[in-house]
């Protein structure tokens, strides 16, 4: 029994040496990179490419950043200059050699001139106000 | 860049020793109110209270930086004169979105060249806090005054030589 078992081993293995080679350990003729992305694009995963992408716009944004805050500071550093030259050197500069108060002096005192005139002027029997009021009186009584 | 204060105490020791301790005015703040103090308090005696200490402290809430006070309700809440409460000297935002964008941005170590100029607002960021803003906005609002009285004379003065030449 032994003998024809091992005669049949014999020819079997004889057999499947001439058989041709199994495909699987044959080198397949697939773009790998290609498989990946069509999987992950039916997963609906992120390909390399977009990856790559990303990356890209995370170091742009990374480098902007560091930018930004420069920026900041150099802003700021403007800005607080200008506030303190304004409450240090402008508005002191403003109430200690302020103009106004002569200024407003000045044209009350034309105003209150320019008012005496007027006055005077319509006051006078020729005046328009005058002529005016008397046909007024006129016409009443 | 902005840092958060919350406030738990309806106190004017505290909320001097909270500006002491937060260096106010070194950098934006905003201010959030705990839950278990509104209970306690109405806003708006919390909002004159902290109003009150800031003037004691002689602390402006819009120079050199903004001090904000965050509350929910702030759109719709009014005061006892029914007044809505935007019309406060403390600057009042509903939301953390309102912050300005100005001062948002992610903070990191500085370069060299970065801590030249820090130097430099920093120095300038204590010029500021030295000054009385009571005082110069007094002082402002008299010469606008004046200016505004001018202003008012010379039309006065127009008007009547348009009279006279009639």
């Amino acid at each position: 029994m032994m003998k024809l078992f091992r005669k049949h081993l014999k020819d079997f293995t004889h057999v499947e040496n001439r058989l041709p080679p199994d495909p699987i350990d044959e080198p397949l003729d697939i773009d790998l990179q290609r498989l990946e992305n069509i999987i992950r694009e039916s997963l609906s995963l992120e390909t390399n490419e977009s990856l790559k992408l990303k990356g890209a716009h995370k170091n742009k944004l990374g480098r902007s950043g560091n930018w930004a805050l420069l920026n900041f500071l150099q802003n700021e550093r403007d800005r607080l200059h200008k506030i303190n030259n304004f409450f240090l050197h402008k508005l002191r500069n403003r109430i200690k050699y302020s103009q106004t108060d002569k200024l407003l002096m000045l044209a009350t005192k034309e105003r209150d001139e320019i008012k005496d005139n007027l006055i005077s002027e319509l006051l006078s029997p020729d005046s328009v106000l005058q002529k005016n009021l008397a046909m007024i009186f006129k016409k009443s009584f | 860049m902005f840092r958060e204060i919350e406030i738990h105490q309806n106190d004017q020791n505290y909320f001097d020793e909270l500006w002491i301790k937060n260096k106010i005015g070194e950098s934006p703040h905003y201010i959030t109110i705990s839950s278990i103090l509104l209970k306690k308090y109405p806003i708006e005696d919390i909002i004159t209270e902290i109003e009150n200490s800031l003037h004691r402290c002689k602390i402006n809430p819009n120079f050199p930086y903004p001090l904000y006070l965050l509350h929910p309700q702030a759109g719709c809440t009014r005061n006892h004169a029914g007044h809505p409460l935007q019309m406060r000297t403390l600057p009042i935002i509903y939301s953390i979105e309102n912050l300005p964008k100005h001062y948002i941005f992610k903070n990191r170590i500085p370069t060299n060249r970065e801590k030249a100029i820090l130097q430099k607002v920093s120095m300038l960021r204590q010029m500021l806090r030295s000054f009385s803003y009571d005082e110069i906005f007094d002082q402002i609002i008299k010469i606008k005054k004046m200016q505004r009285d001018y202003s008012q004379v010379l039309r006065e003065i127009d008007y009547y030589q348009q009279i006279l030449k009639k």
